[in-house]
């Protein structure tokens, strides 16, 4: 479903069950920011895995929000939103950041790697520990176990090493193809 | 070492099959990307990539976000943001109030948080001469707001909250949370009996932390045992469940008492501990 179909069949449902809300700008804000700022937040940490950069792009999502802040918005269908917006915030940080053409991150969300999570009814997608756990069940033994050293157990490349009886230098090809296999796999849908 | 010394050591049967064009420079950039994301800074472009390369890239994202604890966000930008959000939309009348009481609080808190001795001094200058009275039996209520002193006000779908689920609710004057037990609908004040900085929920550990001095409390308002003090317990907030809805018995925004004291009251910055007073 395209953005903007999506946005208007939100907008007619919408219309549809709740009236004007007399409610003024502090409630509604409330309700946006409590109600969304983890679900939000975590989502697009979930897409950059570090702080600094999830902070911005999260703020970015929450100021075009408030700009457009519409009172016939039910809570629901404001979730949905949100994370639409998250979603294009994601992907122009994506096409400056892997200075990928915008042809080839076209053919990347056309493949599914923002998952499934496109229609409006649910709109919040897995969290990553589940997202993880599938694709781990996927992935041959070793790739599992190094990504399960590294990222689950936040071990060091040199713990790792100790536990697999591998070097170090080892280590690094081995989460190197891992995390390459598991990308391919995201993108499969699984 | 060098991450091609690896022929004795056969990663897999299926590695020695595929034709790589890998190279030790990629293996190199992906870890320090890697160690960048574990210290949660933006890490350094990597430079033009293959769709492919840009897919591992975006896995390595996500499987640090499923690091035990690594997606939490931070309790001081979530206040400095809605901060933000509030001066963006130019709040009402009626919420400018609730904003700067908030604001107090929460600028306490990044002071007190961020510098250490010479910010302790700065907030006793700020919120009075104190360190306030914890241990006073006096200073915190048990029930935040008695009988015949507030009025029920609607903070949630009662379907909304999950069993064991906690909500965060703001009235006009007061901050709490709800929590959905066995045993119905419970609110505690969610402002810390230390000082009045505003807790956050902490869903792993299922504890109320404050930003400003590392208080705990559990989930049902006593002050944790990994808590630097032990703080006088949460005030509480009476509930009830009607029209499907769950309501809190809270107090009414108040304009100044002229009868009252000038004098703010140290235990929480300006007002009637545990809720705000424009």
């Amino acid at each position: 479903m395209s953005l903007r179909k999506a946005r208007s069949v939100e907008n007619s449902q919408m219309r549809a069950k709740d009236p004007p809300d007399p409610t003024h700008d502090g409630e509604r804000l409330q309700r946006l920011y409590e109600d969304n700022l983890h679900v939000i937040y975590r989502f697009i940490y979930s897409k950059v895995g570090n702080r600094e950069e999830a902070e911005d792009l999260t703020s970015q999502v929450f100021i075009k929000a408030v700009r457009s802040l519409d009172s016939e918005r039910a809570t629901a269908s404001i979730q949905s939103w949100l994370f639409q917006v998250a979603r294009t915030t994601i992907a122009d940080h994506w096409r400056s950041f892997y200075q990928l053409r915008a042809r080839s991150l076209d053919d990347l969300l056309e493949a599914g790697w923002e998952g499934p999570a496109e229609s409006a009814g649910n709109p919040a997608p897995a969290p990553p520990q589940d997202q993880v756990r599938r694709i781990l069940e996927r992935l041959p033994d070793h790739y599992r176990e190094v990504l399960t050293y590294r990222f689950l157990h936040n071990l060091s490349i040199k713990e790792t090493a100790l536990r697999m009886g591998l070097s170090e230098a080892n280590v690094k090809v081995l989460q190197f193809r891992a995390l390459k296999k598991a990308g391919r796999l995201e993108l499969e849908g699984l | 070492m060098g991450p091609h010394d690896d022929e004795d050591n056969p990663i897999s049967p299926d590695e020695a099959k595929t034709p790589s064009a890998e190279t030790v420079e990629q293996y190199l950039r992906l870890h320090d990307h890697i160690e960048q994301l574990r210290q949660d800074k933006r890490p350094p472009r990597p430079g033009k990539l293959s769709p492919e390369e840009a897919r591992t890239y975006q896995a390595a994202a996500l499987f640090h976000a499923a690091t035990p604890g690594a997606d939490e966000p931070d309790p001081e930008f979530i206040s400095s943001l809605r901060e933000r959000l509030e001066q963006e939309i130019g709040v009402s009348p009626t919420t400018k109030a609730i904003r700067a009481a908030r604001a107090r609080v929460s600028r306490r808190g990044l002071i007190a948080g961020g510098l250490g001795a010479a910010a302790a001094a700065a907030v006793g200058v700020a919120v009075g001469n104190a360190l306030p009275h914890p241990s006073s039996p006096t200073a915190w209520p048990s029930v935040l707001v008695s009988d015949g002193h507030g009025f029920w006000q609607a903070i949630a779908r009662a379907d909304e909250i999950p069993l064991g689920g906690v909500k965060r609710f703001v009235t006009e004057a007061v901050v709490g949370f709800v929590r959905h037990t066995r045993s119905g609908y419970v609110a505690l004040s969610g402002a810390c009996t230390h000082m009045g900085c505003l807790l956050s929920w902490n869903g792993d550990m299922r504890t109320f932390d404050c930003p400003c001095h590392g208080g705990r409390f559990t989930e049902d308002g006593h002050a944790s045992p990994d808590s630097p003090v032990a703080y006088s317990p949460l005030p509480t907030i009476r509930t009830k469940v009607e029209g499907g809805q769950v309501w809190v018995y809270v107090a009414k925004a108040q304009t100044p008492d002229p009868s009252q004291d000038s004098t703010p009251d140290p235990n929480s910055g300006g007002g009637v501990p545990g809720y705000y007073v424009p």
